[in-house]
């Protein structure tokens, strides 16, 4: 019989005592542990999707620049147009280096196997540079006719046809997961096959499109690397009339600054979850210890020595936030899992799941976060039993 | 000369008032000796047992057990020395609640720092303990589970498990019946006369008293001897 056997016996002791202790640990941590991954998730999504998408600016008609901003990140870009001579005259300003347009058509939903929201978009594979690098597999040739690629989240094979607006369209090739609806859910064809849909839809879709014949959405630009994006902005507004141009750092801006507000309200309550349970421990080990001090006097009596008792006192507290710190992660994860989409949606938030070795840091920290709490918490009562003298304890026990 | 006391003195304050619990002691004990303490309650015969057995600090004077000034030890030999060398026996029922018999009479092997014996001896020692004290039926059983005597076995069968020369035992039978006071002087006999062992009993019981080879009286925390057979 060793010192964890005694500790294991201790806490099956009261069971219900011990289990409010390790549901109120596993509160804690769940909650660390799904703040931690939800935070790094939409930070990759963010980082990622920034660095992917490769544009410095994206300009777009003047007067709807907010609205873009925000859809792009986390909802569906809004179907707004410019005329698109826009993109020649962004081409031929200083310090541009590339310049790719792209026209948002009217959001559709696809019926297949169930009803999957697509985003229509038509992108320039001659010029574009913010929507082939996402490709999974490289299709090995230019898009051609009718054909299309496609989002993640839109649940259809390579090869397979889809419909919109009467016209079939096959899927040449999918994209990557990337956590950003506009590109997840995105249909991504030529603008040759766009302006052919948008046309036949007058005669064979129920809704037609009405989109004018010389139009686009955006031109994304990238600039030069001695022209820094804000620079880049100005020139475009002055040079360009009747459009705006978003620097991608703002869009990043306004989600971190999105990202901030949710980290605050995880911090907050984090951290007064946190005081709270630290004080539950200490005060439910106080009385553990003032209700064994006969016990413990007894323990002394038998031999233990003071680090005998202050260590059985504290590895009870040790393997109650264990368990409660893997509780919690598994709670947190499984709620997580469960609450990801609607919660990111409430804030306008792309996500992706981070990857296995942060998933794995994230654990291991917040179960050392918890045994830290734990031994934190059980410190003073642990150290205060364990001075006590042998005599003393059995005379006060009884 | 197993124990050897010298000028023992322990006090306590209670209320701002100063009480010699144990008052200027001296007296030494030989191995295998049986002594009764008796006085009344309050006269610090509980506080000396503590002090002998290394579980309260004296304020002055020497404990010597075997050679060994116990008070001088630090806490980890002190313990170290308390789990090899003696045992207590309380007037309380003393068993952790949360630990079968067997486990409660293995539990001091728990603490000791060398393993001469393997699990499977101390077990076998601590089934062999509870069948001589007519526990046969009772290793899973909870102290819950068991009446006061049959606990006070336990206890007592506890206290041999890591072969001590010693055995203080405090009011050993106050709550029992007389059967079952006769039964643990029985015990309590066998194991002076055929292990050896030194046993400093604490006592208001005339019976216990008198099976004594040597009977001390603590008076207002002085001691005396008032009787030797």
């Amino acid at each position: 019989m060793k010192i964890p056997y005694l500790a294991i016996k201790n806490i099956r002791r009261k069971p219900f005592r011990s289990i409010a202790l390790i549901l109120s640990v596993a509160l804690v941590s769940g909650l660390l542990f799904a703040g931690a991954i939800s935070m790094k998730g939409v930070l990759t999504s963010i980082s990622l999707g920034a660095k992917r998408l490769g544009a410095d600016l994206m300009v777009v008609p003047e007067g709807h620049e907010d609205k873009l901003r925000t859809t792009l990140i986390a909802g569906k870009p809004s179907p707004v147009y410019m005329p698109s001579d826009v993109l020649g005259k962004v081409r031929k300003i200083k310090g541009i280096k590339q310049a790719s347009p792209q026209l948002f058509i009217k959001a559709a939903t696809y019926s297949c196997c169930s009803d999957v929201d697509a985003i229509l978009i038509a992108f320039d594979p001659s010029t574009d540079f913010t929507v082939s690098p996402w490709l999974k597999e490289a299709i090995g040739r230019s898009l051609g006719k009718d054909e299309v690629l496609i989002g993640r989240s839109i649940p259809v094979e390579r090869g397979e046809q889809m419909t919109f607006y009467g016209r079939p369209l096959t899927v040449a090739g999918y994209l990557s997961d990337t956590g950003f609806d506009y590109i997840d859910h995105g249909v991504f064809m030529t603008f040759e096959t766009a302006r052919d849909m948008i046309r036949q839809s007058k005669e064979k879709a129920a809704a037609p499109l009405k989109i004018a014949e010389d139009s686009i959405s955006t031109v994304l630009v990238q600039l030069d690397p001695d022209v820094s994006p804000e620079r880049g902005a100005v020139f475009v507004e002055y040079e360009v009339k009747g459009v705006k141009a978003i620097a991608s750092q703002d869009v990043v801006g306004a989600v971190k600054a999105q990202l901030l507000v949710l980290l605050k309200i995880v911090l907050g309550v984090g951290f007064a979850l946190w005081v709270v349970t630290l004080v539950l421990i200490t005060v439910v080990f106080s009385m553990i210890v003032n209700e064994r001090q006969r016990e413990i006097g007894i323990l002394r009596s038998l031999g233990a020595d003071k680090q005998s008792v202050f260590s059985l006192i504290t590895l009870e507290a040790l393997i109650i936030s264990v368990i409660g710190g893997s509780v919690g992660i598994g709670a947190g994860g499984i709620v997580l899992y469960l609450l990801k989409k609607p919660v990111m949606a409430a804030f306008k938030l792309p996500y992706l799941w981070p990857d296995n070795v942060f998933i794995t840091i994230a654990g291991a920290g917040t179960v050392l976060v918890s045994i830290i709490t734990g031994i934190a918490a059980v410190f003073y009562p642990a150290f205060r039993c364990s001075r006590m003298e042998p005599y003393e304890a059995i005379r006060k026990g009884e | 000369m197993m124990i050897d006391i010298k000028n023992l003195t322990k006090t306590y304050k209670v209320d701002g008032q100063k009480i010699n619990a144990v008052d200027n002691v001296s007296f030494t004990c030989s191995k295998g000796e049986y002594i009764s303490v008796v006085g009344h309650s309050g006269s610090g015969k509980s506080t000396l047992l503590s002090l002998i057995g290394g579980l309260t600090r004296p304020d002055s004077g020497d404990i010597v057990i075997d050679g060994t000034a116990i008070h001088s030890l630090n806490d980890k030999a002190l313990s170290d020395f308390r789990n090899k060398k003696l045992n207590f026996i309380f007037q309380f029922a003393s068993l952790i609640p949360t630990l079968t018999a067997l486990e409660n009479v293995m539990l001091p092997t728990a603490f000791s720092a060398s393993h001469e014996r393997t699990k499977e001896d101390i077990k076998k020692e601590a089934v062999r303990f509870l069948e001589t004290v007519g526990l046969s039926g009772k290793f899973n059983a909870y102290p819950a589970q068991l009446s006061g005597g049959q606990q006070r076995r336990v206890a007592i069968v506890r206290s041999f498990i890591n072969n001590p020369d010693i055995i203080l035992a405090d009011e050993p039978t106050g709550d029992l019946d007389e059967d079952t006071e006769a039964e643990m002087i029985k015990i309590f006999k066998t194991m002076n006369k055929e292990k050896g062992l030194t046993f400093i009993v604490v006592t208001h019981s005339s019976s216990i008293a008198n099976e004594a080879k040597r009977v001390l009286k603590m008076q207002n925390g002085r001691l005396e001897e008032i009787g030797q057979q």
